[in-house]
């Protein structure tokens, strides 16, 4: 009785496009190696995409960011336009100073700068602004991006 | 829906058979929310028996007692009907038990019946919703299969997750 009563990979894929959050997703994902493979998926991300496209739903985690650049330091982004939720998921809770300063501290890099954000993910830059990374900041997945050319880097305006 | 089929023949009845035998005789307007029957008096236009084999009476009966909603609420051109559709919805799935949560899937996916199967998957999404893996594990039946560390490693991979 593998998968339980969710026997059929189809509907699976129905229920799991359903559930809200990614949260509840990667638990399911744990629960046994059917529901694992199903979940991580492309045809899972496929088809979670085009029902959110057809509904037009927002994307679950859309953030905006705020931050500071003075000198040649970075500031850390401000916090108080998360909602109470997001807070939580990006377990910025507690005290500001402390908790904020650990926010991306999974990074290879000593400081970042956030240069922009889509959807769930951040375009991330170094503290000389010549390399970036995307990074997914639910996930604490990341990915160095190829290096620019110098031309076009010099062209970067901070 | 097809148009042709609704201007044409209203009340026209169709008798449906179910795997056990049983047979419902419902009328074209209800029967056609199913993409499976709409498709079949399309293409076989004349024929007023379909036999249903995949289906058992019971889970066809309740099916249809969906459709006979949906297909009245329709009718009368009301606002208030999208309101009483998802009440009547919300009663229909409240105290479903798994088995027949299951059957009913399973029918409604096989008769295409999209509307209720978005229905159906909710609910089951819903009972997914928040719940830790091993409440999920509890609740839908199932025992882990992964080998040795593969669980913890999913876990380790997505602590945030797990929290």
């Amino acid at each position: 009785n593998k998968g339980g009563f969710i026997r059929d990979d189809d509907i699976a894929v129905e229920i799991f496009i359903r559930l809200p959050d990614r949260k509840s997703e990667v638990n399911c994902s744990a629960v046994c190696k059917r529901w694992f493979s199903i979940i991580n998926s492309v045809h899972f991300r496929n088809k979670k995409l085009q029902r959110h496209h057809s509904q037009s739903q927002p994307l679950p985690c859309t953030f905006l960011f705020r931050y500071e650049f003075t000198g040649r330091t970075f500031l850390d982004p401000f916090y108080q336009y998360f909602t109470k939720e997001s807070k939580i998921l990006h377990q910025i809770h507690g005290s500001s100073s402390s908790s904020t300063s650990s926010y991306l501290d999974f990074l290879p890099w000593r400081e970042v700068g956030i240069c922009s954000s889509s959807n769930d993910l951040l375009l991330l830059c170094d503290e000389w602004g010549t390399n970036f990374m995307i990074c997914n900041p639910f996930t604490k997945q990341w990915i160095e991006l190829p290096q620019t050319s110098h031309a076009f880097a010099d062209d970067w305006i901070w | 829906m097809s148009s042709s089929s609704t201007t044409t023949t209203t009340t026209r009845l169709l008798m449906l058979k179910a795997s056990d035998g049983v047979t419902f005789e419902v009328e074209e307007a209800v029967a056609t929310k199913l993409g499976a029957i709409n498709n079949m008096v399309e293409e076989e236009g004349s024929e007023d028996l379909i036999c249903l084999p995949n289906v058992n009476g019971k889970f066809l009966g309740m099916v249809l007692e969906w459709c006979k909603k949906h297909a009245n609420n329709n009718t009368n051109s009301d606002k208030g009907n999208d309101e009483v559709n998802k009440w009547w919805d919300k009663e229909f799935v409240m105290d479903l038990d798994q088995n027949t949560l299951y059957h009913l899937l399973m029918a409604a996916d096989y008769l295409s019946g999209t509307e209720l199967v978005d229905l159906l998957t909710e609910k089951v999404a819903s009972m997914i919703r928040g719940k830790k893996v091993e409440e999920i594990r509890e609740t839908f039946k199932i025992k882990s299969d992964f080998l040795p560390g593969q669980e913890e490693e999913i876990r380790k991979k997505n602590s945030w997750a797990f929290e």
